[in-house]
C-alpha cells in the first residue's frame, strides 16, 4: 500500500461533488441499516450498489484493487469461520472436514463439519463489513479532509474528535511506508519477517513495533507541538469556512435516506412485534411478508 | 513598542534522571526583529535550548531548570502557561511532513487564524499575507503532497506567520532539503527577516548556508555558549569551528584560507572585495594535469574486474514512463561512488537494485562477475543503510542491535562477540553497548545502525542520503571508516561537500540516465554543472565561474590552487 491509496480520486465524479454532510449521513444511515437488516439478499443488493458507487466516482483500479483483496479475504475468513464455528441451534451439517470417528483430531474435536446457518449467519457478517468498508473508502476516496472536517462540524461531532479521525487520514500513508521500510531493513538484516510459525509472526510483530512506536512518538511530539502553537485546543471556539448551503438534489437525497431509515426501522418493529406475538393486523400481512423476505 | 524579544538570563536545565545539566548557565540577548544562528556538533544543548524556548521546557518535560526566560512581555516562561507561550513563539522543525496535516496549502495556512476564531475575511487576508512573506502567494490551491521539500517548509513557516507569531524559532529546518529547496527556504527566511521585521531563532548544523543572513552566530558545546558573536565577526577566528566541526560559509573559509582580513559570508560579498584589491586579476586555470581535491584517491583495488556490474537495466514503476532503460554501468573494488541529481531522478532505486532488494524488468546485476542467488547479496556481501537509520534499529539495545544480523545468519557465539567487538570499536560505542537505542542521540543512532550492517563484515556498502541531518564530524567519521577499510561504496547524496571530500566518483543523474560519470571535481565547471540535475553550486563554484575560471573547482583547496598557480 503507497501514499496515494488514501488520497482522494482526482477524477471529478458527481460522488465527488455531492456534499460531505451528505456522504456522511448515507454512511451513518447505511450503518443503522446493516445492523437491522438480516437478509443475505438485500446485504448483497447494498454491496452491488455500494461497489456501482465507486464505477460511478470513477475510483482508480489500483485501489480498487487493494479494496477487492482486503473485501475477500475479510469476507472468505467470516464465512469460514461462521460456518465452522457456529454454535447456535438448530445447526445442520452440510459438509464434513473431519469425521467424528477420526482417531485423534476427530475424538478431540468431536469432528468439523460446515454448518449451513453458520455458513449462512457468515455471509449476513461478511456483507456486513463488505458494505460498510466499500462505503467506508468511497466516502474517503471522494471526499477532501477539509470538507470532511466541515461536514462533521457541521453535524455536531465534537471538534477534537472530528479533527483527530481527519489528521490520522494522513498519517495512516506515513505509517505504512514505516512498516515498509522496517520490513525491508529486516531483509537487509537477514530476519525473514514473513515465516510460517506461532512464535515468529509475534516476534516480527514485537521487531516492527520497537522502530515504529518510537517514530510514532517522536512524530506525535511535534504534531502536537505545531498544532498547539498555532492556537489548537479542543476547548477553543473554533471558526470554521462556512459550508455551502446544499442544494435541492442534495437536500432531497438527504430526506429520502432519512426517509428509507424511518421506513425500515418501521417495518422492523412491526415485524418484530408480530414475530414474538404482540401485534398482529391482517392489514400489514405485505408488510410482515416484506419484512421477512428482505428485511 | 514591540513584544517580539527574546531574553535569557543565567539558564540551566538538568533532565530527569539525569545528575549533569544539559544547558549550563546559558544568556542570550535576542532583540525585535533579529535573526540568531546557533549552531555547536550534536548533543551540544541546542535543541533543549529550543524547548526551553517553547514552553515545553519546564511545563512538559519535568526535570530541573533555573534561571529566567523572557519572551516579550511575558517575564518568565516558567510562570506563564504553555498556551501564552505558543501564542508569542511559533516552532518550525526539521521535518515538515510531520506538520503539515492537511492536504491544501490553503487549509494549513488557516488552521492557526481559524483557531483563534477571527473572521473569515480577517483569515484570507492573513493567509494571503503569510503565503506573499515567504514567496508562495501563488501556491494557495495546491496540495500540499504535490509541493518539493522546501516548498513544505515554507508552507509551515506560513502557518506560523498567519497565526501572528513574531518570534519564530526553528530547529534544523533545512537538514532535510534537497539543494534546490534549502536555497528557496533561505530566500525565504531572508526575506522575512528583511522586510517582515520577525525575530528568528535558528538551530542548525549547515552553517555555511544560512549564515549569509543571519546577525548573530552563537556557538555551543558541552551545553555552554562559547561564542556570541554579530555575524560579521564571527568567522574571524575559524580554529572553533574546524575543532568542533563545524561547517562555515565557504567565502569567508576561502578569505582566510587566503590570508585576507575580511570574512565575506557570501559571494555577493566577495567577488567585490577580490576585484577591488585586484587580487584575482591574474588567476589562470590550472593545468590539465592537475590533481584532484585532497580526499579523493582512486580508490584500492584493480579497475579490471568490476565488484558490481550493472548490464543493461530497464526498471518501471509505472509501465508508461520507465525509469531506467538499458542502464549498465561497472563499480570497480574499494571505489567510492557518490550518486547525485534531482529528487526522483533514480538514485534510491539504483541503490535498490544494486541490494537486490528490487528486480530488474530487463537486465541484471552482477556482483564480482557473478549473478548472486536471491537473497544472497545483503549481508557478508553487503550492507545498506537506509535513508531514515532509525527505522533499521529493531531491537532495544545497541549490542542486541549488532548481534541481530549475525544471530539471523547462525554466527557461532564465539565468532559473534569477536565481530560485534569490532563493529563497536570502529564506530566508537562500545560505552553505549548497553544502552537504549532510542536513547541516543541521532549521531549515536545512525553510528549504530552502521555498526550492525559492518558486523557481517560485507565488501559494498551501500548508503542512501546518509547526510541528512547529520553534523559534518558524524558523515566524516563514517567516511574515513570506509576508506580506510577498503570497501566499495556506492552512495546517494545532496550534499555536495561529502561527493567532492569522500567519493572517488561521481555519478550526477537526470531522469533516469547518467548524465556525468567521472571523478567529482571535474564536473564543477560551468559547461557541465546543469541545474537540471537539482545541484546548486557552492561559494567557490560561483566565486571562480564569476571570474571566468572553466576550469574545475569544487572547494577552496582547488580555488587556492588555481590561486597560487596564477
Amino acid at each position: 500500500m503507497n501514499k496515494s491509496l488514501l488520497g482522494v480520486n482526482t477524477a471529478p465524479s458527481p460522488v465527488k461533488r455531492l456534499d460531505a454532510r451528505v456522504k456522511l449521513l448515507g454512511l451513518f444511515c447505511v450503518s443503522i441499516l446493516v445492523v437491522i437488516i438480516d437478509s443475505p439478499v438485500t446485504l448483497g443488493s447494498f454491496s452491488v450498489l455500494a461497489l456501482l458507487l465507486h464505477a460511478a466516482a470513477r475510483t482508480e483500479t489500483r485501489k480498487l484493487k487493494v479494496l477487492f483483496i482486503l473485501l475477500s479475504v475479510a469476507l472468505w475468513g467470516t464465512v469460514f469461520s461462521q460456518a465452522v464455528f457456529y454454535a447456535g441451534t438448530p445447526r445442520t451439517a452440510i459438509l464434513t472436514i473431519i469425521p467424528s470417528a477420526t482417531d485423534v483430531p476427530g475424538r478431540l474435536t468431536g469432528g468439523v463439519f460446515i454448518f449451513k446457518e453458520g455458513f449462512i449467519y457468515g455471509i449476513v457478517q461478511g456483507l456486513r463489513f463488505l458494505v460498510m468498508t466499500t462505503l467506508g473508502m468511497l466516502v474517503v476516496w471522494t471526499t477532501e479532509p477539509r470538507d470532511m472536517l466541515a461536514g462533521m462540524l457541521r453535524l455536531r461531532v465534537p471538534y477534537a474528535q472530528a479533527f483527530m479521525l481527519i489528521t490520522s487520514f494522513r498519517f495512516i500513508p506515513i505509517l505504512l511506508e514505516e512498516v515498509n521500510s522496517i520490513l525491508i531493513a529486516m531483509r537487509i538484516k537477514g530476519f525473514r519477517a514473513l515465516k510460517y510459525g506461532i512464535i515468529h509472526p509475534v516476534r516480527t510483530a514485537v521487531y516492527i513495533m520497537n522502530p515504529l512506536l518510537a517514530n510514532l512518538v517522536r512524530k506525535s511530539g511535534f504534531l502536537a507541538l505545531s498544532v498547539e502553537c498555532r492556537g489548537f485546543s479542543p476547548s477553543v471556539s473554533r471558526v470554521v469556512q462556512k459550508p455551502k448551503s446544499l442544494n435541492m438534489p442534495e437536500t432531497a437525497a438527504a430526506l429520502i435516506m432519512v426517509l428509507i431509515i424511518v421506513s425500515v426501522v418501521s417495518a422492523k418493529v412491526i415485524y418484530l412485534l408480530y414475530f414474538h406475538g404482540l401485534y398482529y393486523s391482517s392489514s400489514l400481512r405485505p408488510l410482515y411478508s416484506f419484512a421477512k423476505n428482505y428485511l | 513598542m514591540s513584544h517580539h524579544f527574546v531574553k535569557i538570563e543565567n539558564l540551566s536545565y538538568t533532565y530527569p534522571g539525569r545528575s549533569e545539566p544539559t544547558l549550563k548557565n546559558v544568556s542570550l540577548d535576542v532583540p525585535d526583529g533579529s535573526v540568531m544562528l546557533i549552531t555547536g556538533p550534536t548533543g551540544c544543548g541546542k535543541s533543549t535550548l529550543m524547548k526551553c524556548l517553547s514552553g515545553i521546557i519546564p511545563h512538559e518535560s519535568g526535570g530541573v531548570m533555573t534561571g529566567r526566560v523572557q519572551i516579550g512581555h511575558l517575564k518568565d516562561t516558567r510562570r506563564a502557561d504553555i498556551h501564552s507561550i505558543t501564542e508569542k513563539v511559533g516552532l518550525v522543525f526539521q521535518n515538515p511532513d510531520e506538520q503539515i496535516f492537511t492536504s491544501i496549502v490553503r487549509d494549513e495556512v488557516a488552521f492557526g487564524p481559524e483557531n483563534r476564531g477571527l473572521p473569515e475575511s480577517v483569515t484570507e487576508s492573513l493567509i494571503a499575507e503569510a503565503l506573499a512573506s515567504v514567496g508562495l502567494a501563488e501556491a494557495l490551491d495546491r496540495r500540499t503532497d504535490e509541493l518539493s521539500g522546501g516548498q513544505k517548509q515554507r508552507v509551515v513557516i506560513a502557518g506560523q506567520l498567519a497565526v501572528g507569531h513574531d518570534i519564530l524559532c526553528m530547529d534544523e529546518p533545512f537538514s532535510q532539503m534537497d539543494p534546490r529547496g534549502a536555497a528557496a527556504l533561505r530566500d525565504a527566511l531572508g526575506l522575512l527577516a528583511r522586510d517582515h521585521n520577525k525575530t528568528i531563532i535558528l538551530v542548525e548544523h549547515r552553517v555555511h548556508e544560512v549564515a549569509g543572513f543571519a546577525d548573530r552566530v552563537v556557538i555551543m558545546e558541552n551545553g555552554e555558549i562559547i561564542l556570541d558573536m554579530d555575524a560579521a565577526r564571527a568567522f574571524d577566528d575559524l580554529s572553533v569551528y574546524n575543532r568542533l566541526g563545524l561547517n562555515v560559509p565557504q567565502s569567508a573559509e576561502l578569505f582566510a584560507r587566503m590570508g585576507f582580513k575580511e570574512r565575506p559570508l557570501d559571494v555577493s560579498d566577495a567577488l567585490p572585495l577580490l576585484r577591488e584589491n585586484g587580487r584575482v586579476k591574474n588567476i589562470k586555470p590550472p593545468p590539465a594535469d592537475k590533481e584532484p581535491c585532497a580526499g579523493n584517491s582512486t580508490g584500492h583495488g584493480s579497475r579490471d574486474k568490476p565488484k558490481i556490474g550493472i548490464e543493461n537495466i530497464t526498471f518501471y514503476y509505472n509501465k508508461t514512463e520507465p525509469l531506467f532503460e538499458n542502464l549498465s554501468l561497472d563499480i570497480f573494488p574499494g571505489e567510492r561512488v557518490a550518486v547525485m541529481g534531482a529528487n526522483g531522478c533514480g538514485k534510491t532505486t539504483l541503490l535498490l537494485l544494486v541490494a537486490g532488494l528490487l528486480k530488474p524488468r530487463r537486465g541484471r546485476v552482477l556482483y564480482d562477475g557473478v549473478v548472486p542467488k536471491p537473497g544472497a547479496v545483503l549481508g557478508s556481501r553487503a550492507g545498506f543503510l537506509l535513508q531514515n537509520p532509525d527505522l533499521m534499529l529493531i531491537r532495544e539495545t545497541v549490542i542486541e542491535e549488532l548481534r541481530f544480523p549475525l544471530r539471523n545468519s547462525r554466527v557461532p557465539r564465539e565468532k559473534m562477540d569477536v565481530m560485534v567487538r569490532s563493529s563497536l570499536d570502529v564506530m566508537m560505542i562500545e560505552p553505549l553497548k548497553n544502552d537504549y537505542c532510542f536513547a541516543l542521540s541521532r549521531g549515536q543512532r545512525l553510528r549504530t545502525a552502521v555498526a550492525s550492517l559492518l558486523t557481517p563484515d560485507p565488501d559494498i556498502i551501500l548508503l542512501d542520503e546518509p547526510t541528512m541531518g547529520q553534523d559534518r564530524n558524524n558523515i566524516s567519521e563514517m567516511m574515513d571508516h570506509f576508506e580506510r577499510m577498503g570497501k566499495t561504496l556506492l552512495f546517494s547524496t545532496h550534499d555536495l561537500a561529502t561527493a567532492v571530500c569522500h567519493a572517488t566518483r561521481l555519478l550526477v543523474m537526470k531522469k533516469g540516465c547518467i548524465h556525468y560519470d567521472g571523478t567529482p571535481k571535474n564536473y564543477f565547471t560551468p559547461s557541465l554543472f546543469t541545474p537540471e540535475c537539482a545541484l546548486v553550486p557552492c561559494d567557490v563554484m560561483k566565486i571562480a565561474w564569476n571570474m571566468g575560471v572553466d576550469a574545475p573547482v569544487a572547494t577552496v583547496n582547488d580555488f587556492i590552487s588555481i590561486w597560487s598557480g596564477a
